[in-house]
Parts: structure tokens; sequence; C-alpha cells
């Protein structure tokens, strides 16, 4: 997946005539193959860049491209949507819906026929532990299961490349533990970026770290570069390293 | 969506039965139509005045559900338009089946016959708009103020437009409910105004659901709804309460004898030949009478009607003779004329349809049965007018019968002294 150029800043809401300053201008960047965890303090414009990987927001200039689709297309439009499994930062459950129904019907929404979707949410729950629970409301899930069916959502329709935002936010230190298990098997075969601003979430397990920060790329490298940006002396290394590039600016 | 799922979820299927139901327990409460399948169809759409706010309501709850979960305008690949139809199809599906069951159960009152497809066209088109309107609701505001919305505006919209003036607002809702006497038919006018303000109503909702610019979805609103309000309302400005023209006089069944020609509705058709037996014999009494009746008795409307033919109006259902020569008598006599509040000169006329009756040799039993009293209690028992009629000369009864038709025409605020026929 690439970032061609974008720009990209929020319209006016209600009534307002001017816009909010640009997330993102000219932002140039392709996401690496494997595991790539994207750092960034808040309003840092991680989100965003997710969502317009996703294609649910749309560049104000520049394009989104993989695999041969451009955003700017509008034939290629439901391809690249195919080709993406886009975890937004909050997972709502749908009223009256379980678990399974939620992830298929989310599978329906991504394209796959009604039979396949039925078939793929029960293994997507398994993929992410909750199979146990497919029958339950997902109104009735806690946070932490709740973020896991939206994985399973994510993972449901056999997504090229997956784009989770901030998925281990409200998770115990064990769910986000199984969280990473889940994240490793899935990215074996695929392109992941992960946003967190956790910098707790950093693990041996990704092969990129990318810090963004204003819209800007701080750091794009390897974790063992990440954190040889900082003496290995004293405790909290991945967080000084942090530091000292956010505090940069 | 599986069937056991959407079964278990959705509003619209829940209430499936009970709405089935409940349109077609209405459409028992509505008046039998004489066996005219166009006026039976008209009855059973009235059925729409609920069921509206069902389509609608059922699709806002869907809207509501994808508003909720954050569903609406993801990153799918499934088109916009196709989730919005599988949210808001069982709705109109479940709607479109209740109106079809009002339409059943008002066509077997009525003595059967085929629904008419242009009340069931427009219904579904009414129908549709709802559900679009009640999904863009749901999606667009919390549910508990699209709801109530949902349901208040469609009976707004179909209840109250009809009861208020000009009278011709009525023919944009859609409901047909003022359709139609056996000689009328349901205009053109009616039928595309009130789908161009439905198809103006489902193009506003879609509109309303684009991802553009709020102001812009505003103003497309607006537009659309103006225009097709304005379009349906050039349409049909300055018809009367009815959306009716005159039913096609291509439709009747007629039947001759000699120079006599009676034309009725088919749905009348049981009783053609016991009519023109009863005109046959009335004829020469009421000429030796004095009275020249028409050669040419027809259910048309007048405005279609050949020129000088009586228009009679016959039961739908088996009657005796009786009964059948006081509908001919009564298509005898001239048209009323639109009289100020107060006039009674209209409440002679049965005094001269009473002694045309007489005349043409009704039984004083069956005219005593027709004619206990008179509209008002001032007026003279109508029996003891026709006998004291009856015993004159042939030349006073003619100057009775003129004057008697005169004072029908004059709106005389109180004739009571004129019927008389000594006056």
């Amino acid at each position: 997946m690439r970032f061609s150029a974008v720009d990209f800043t929020y319209p006016p809401g209600g009534l307002r005539l001017t816009g909010h300053d640009a997330v993102l201008a000219d932002f140039t960047w392709e996401v690496p193959q494997g595991l790539t965890v994207l750092l960034g303090p808040n309003g840092a414009g991680k989100s965003t860049l997710l969502a317009l990987g996703a294609t649910a927001l749309h560049p104000t200039r520049g394009s989104v491209s993989h695999a041969n689709l451009d955003s700017r297309n509008r034939a290629d439009i439901r391809p690249l949507r195919q080709a993406i499994g886009w975890m937004p930062q909050q997972i709502r459950p749908i009223p009256g819906f379980t678990a399974r129904e939620q992830v298929a019907y989310a599978g329906w929404l991504k394209g796959l026929g009604r039979a396949a979707a039925w078939a793929k949410a029960i293994w997507a729950l398994e993929a992410t532990g909750l199979a146990d629970q497919a029958n339950r409301l997902a109104a009735q899930l806690s946070g932490g299961q709740l973020r896991r069916v939206g994985l399973a959502q994510t993972l449901a329709h056999d997504a090229e490349v997956l784009l989770l935002d901030e998925p281990t936010a409200g998770l115990d230190p064990a769910q986000r533990a199984g969280f990473r298990e889940v994240v490793k098997e899935i990215g074996a075969s695929r392109q992941v970026l992960i946003s967190t601003h956790q910098v707790d979430d950093l693990d041996e397990l990704f092969e990129t770290v990318i810090i963004l920060d204003h819209g800007r790329v701080k750091f794009e490298g390897s974790v063992k570069g990440f954190l040889g940006l900082v003496s290995a002396d004293g405790p909290r290394r991945a967080e000084r390293a942090y530091a000292a590039l956010v505090r940069e600016n | 969506m599986r069937w056991a799922q959407a079964i278990r979820t959705m509003p619209a299927l829940w209430l499936a039965v009970p709405v089935v139901l409940a349109a077609a327990w209405y459409a028992t409460l509505l008046p039998s139509q004489d066996g005219y399948s166009v006026a039976a169809t008209a009855q059973g759409t009235a059925t729409l005045a609920f069921i509206g706010s069902f389509c609608a309501i059922a699709a806002s709850w869907e809207g509501s559900r994808l508003r909720r979960a954050s569903l609406w305008r993801g990153p799918w690949v499934r088109r916009s338009a196709t989730i919005v139809f599988w949210c808001v199809a069982p709705a109109v599906i479940v709607g479109l089946i209740a109106v079809l069951a009002g339409v059943a159960v008002s066509l077997a009152r009525s003595g059967g016959g085929v629904p008419d497809g242009r009340f069931l066209i427009v219904a579904a088109l009414g129908l549709v708009a709802f559900g679009a309107i009640g999904f863009t609701l749901g999606v667009s505001l919390p549910f508990e103020i699209a709801g109530p919305l949902a349901i208040v505006g469609p009976l707004f919209w179909l209840t109250f437009t009809p009861a208020i003036d000009p009278v011709w607002l009525r023919h944009l809702t859609g409901m047909f409910r003022d359709c139609c006497l056996p000689s009328e038919d349901l205009a053109t006018a009616p039928i595309v105004a009130s789908s161009v303000v439905d198809v103006g109503l489902l193009i506003a909702a879609v509109i309303a659901l684009t991802g553009a610019a709020r102001r812009r979805r505003i103003a497309g609103v607006i537009a659309i709804t103006s225009v097709a309000g304005a379009l349906g309302v050039n349409l049909v400005a300055g018809m009367g309460f009815a959306p009716t023209a005159p039913r096609s006089p291509a439709q009747l069944a007629c039947a001759e004898s000699g120079e006599l020609t009676v034309c009725i509705w088919p749905e009348h058709r049981a009783i053609l030949g016991q009519l023109v037996e009863v005109i046959d014999a009335a004829r020469p009494r009421w000429l030796a009478a004095g009275i020249v009746s028409p050669a040419m008795f027809t259910e048309a409307a007048p405005s279609v009607a050949p020129r000088g033919a009586a228009i009679l109006s016959v039961p739908g259902e088996p009657v005796e003779n009786g009964d059948l020569v006081a509908v001919v008598a009564r298509s005898l006599l001239p048209a009323f004329p639109d009289c100020p509040s107060g006039a009674t000169g209209w409440m002679t006329a049965e005094y001269v349809e009473a002694w045309f009756e007489h005349v043409a040799g009704m039984p004083d039993a069956e005219l005593a049965r027709l004619h206990s009293q008179p509209f008002d209690p001032a007026f003279p028992p109508v029996l003891d007018i026709v006998h004291s009629v009856g015993m004159s000369p042939p030349a006073a009864q003619q100057a009775w019968l003129s004057r008697v038709l005169r004072i029908t025409q004059a709106c005389d605020p109180w004739p009571i002294d004129d019927l008389n026929i000594g006056s």
C-alpha cells in the first residue's frame, strides 16, 4: 500500500466556513511488508492515515494505491476496499446481533456472499479466540471481547492489507498478549499496519516501526534501530527512544 | 442476513402478522362498494393511513441500527443502495402485503373482482418513499427523535392533508378513499401527481443519504421537494374532493326493447333484464299522464351520457320491482341547482318522485314504505299530496307538476304552501 503526495484536511463542520489545519501535507509513504507498528502522540494523524488507507476518508490531493488499484479511479475503489481490512478505533455492537452475526454482516458489507460471510465469521472468531462467544449478543460482550469482534470483522473477508487502529486500547495485559499472538499469526501472510500510542505495545514481533508526528514520518526502521536511538542503559528504553524523537519537534 | 436472524432482529418482520391483520380488519370498517372493483381497491388502499407510518418506523429502526453501530458510510464494498435496499425492503414488502390484504378484504366484501393496479402502484411508490424517508431519519438522527418523526410524519401527511382546504391537496397523498361512485373512474391527474410527489420524496431521501456536504444536501432536499410539490399541485389544483373522472361509457352493458335502450355498469348486469321490464311497463303509464320519458336510460355520468338520456343509479344487489321503479322515477327528476344553505326547494322533489312512482303503478303500501315521512316534519305527508294530485283532472296534475318542478330548481326558501294541488 502506498500513499502518494497525500494532502488531507478535515472539512468544516456545521456552519463553519473554514476548515481545520491540514492533518497530512504532501505525505508520501509506502507501507512495508509484514508487521508494522505506527506510533505517535495524540493528534499525530495516525487514525486519519489509516482511515485514508481504508478509503473511509478521501485525500484532498494525492492518492492511496495498492496492487495497481488507485483511490483516484472510481472503478478501483471497490476492489481496493476489498483488498483492505480496517479496524477503526471504536467498535460498537450492532443492536440485536450476535458476535457471529456482526462479523458475518461486516463480511457481507465487504463483498462476501451471505453463505460465505456466515462461514468466514466463525473462522474469524476462532482466529481471534472468540468462537465460544459467537452466539452471544455483541452488546453483552466486554470491551476487550468487542475489540476482538472488531478484529474478526477485519479478518472475515481475507484482506491483503490490515489497518488496525489502536487495537489494544482498553485491553488488559493478558488480552494484549493474546492479541499479539493473533496478530503474529495473521501478519505472516499479510501487510499489517497497527497504530498505537502505547509504546508498551512495541514488540520484537514487529518488523518495522514508524513514528508519525504532526503528519510527518519522524522515524522508519526496525525495532532494533528504533531502540538503538538511545543507550541501552536504564529502564523503559522504548519510551525514551520515542520521547527523544517526539521531543525534537 | 439469514432468515432466522432477520426474523429475530427486524421489527418489520416481528410486526408483519399484526400489521396485515390490522389492515384486513380496518378494511372491514370501510363502506362496501357494490362490486365495482375500482372503488373497492380504492377503499382497500385507505389502509395506507397507518401502513405508511409502519414502513417508515421499521426502516427508521434499521437505519438507526447502522447509525448506532457506526456502520453507515463505512468503506464498504457493497454499494450504499444495496445496503439501504436490504434495510428498507422488508418493511416495504410487509407494508405492501398489508395493503393487499386490505384490498382483498374490500374486494371480497364488494363481491369480488380484480384489484386495480393503478392504486397498488401508487401505494407501492408511497411505501418505498416512506421507507426511504424512515431509513434516512434513522441514520441521521438519534432513534429517540427519528422514531417519533417516522410515525408522525406519514400519519400527518396521510390523515391531516385530506382534512384541510383546499380539498384537492388530498390527491397528492396517493390515498384515494373518495374514489369512486359507479359512474366514476380514478382520474389520471391524481395518479401522476401523487407519483411525482412520492418520487420527489424518494429522491430527497437519496440526496439526504449521499456523502455531499450538509448544506448541499439540505439545498438539494428543499429543491427537489419543492419542485415535486409544485408539479403535483399544478396537476390537481382546482379538482374537487374526489380524485375522479367519468367512467368510460364503453364499459356499459346495454339492452334494448323497442325504441328503449337501458345501459348499466357491468357489476349491475344481473338486474338489467328486470330493469328493462320495469321501464317498459312504466313508460306508457307516464305518457298517459303527460310525462314524456326519454328513450334512453343510462348509468353513465351526466357529462358523458347521450344528450337527453335519463341518468340512473341502480343498486348492486337484486331488488324488488318497486325499488327499481323508484330508481327510474328519480332518474326523471331534473338535477338540483347549487342552492345556498337553508334553501328547501330540493325537498319538494320527493313529492314529484312519489307522484311518478304512483303514476307508474306502484301500490300504496310500497309508496308508504319508500316515503314514510318527508325530509322535514313541517312538510305535509308525501302520500296525502300524491293522492290529492292523483285525484285531480289531468290538466291540474300537469300544472302541479310544472309548478313543483320549478320549485325544485328555484332554491325556494319555504315552499310548503305551493305543494298543494290547488295552490
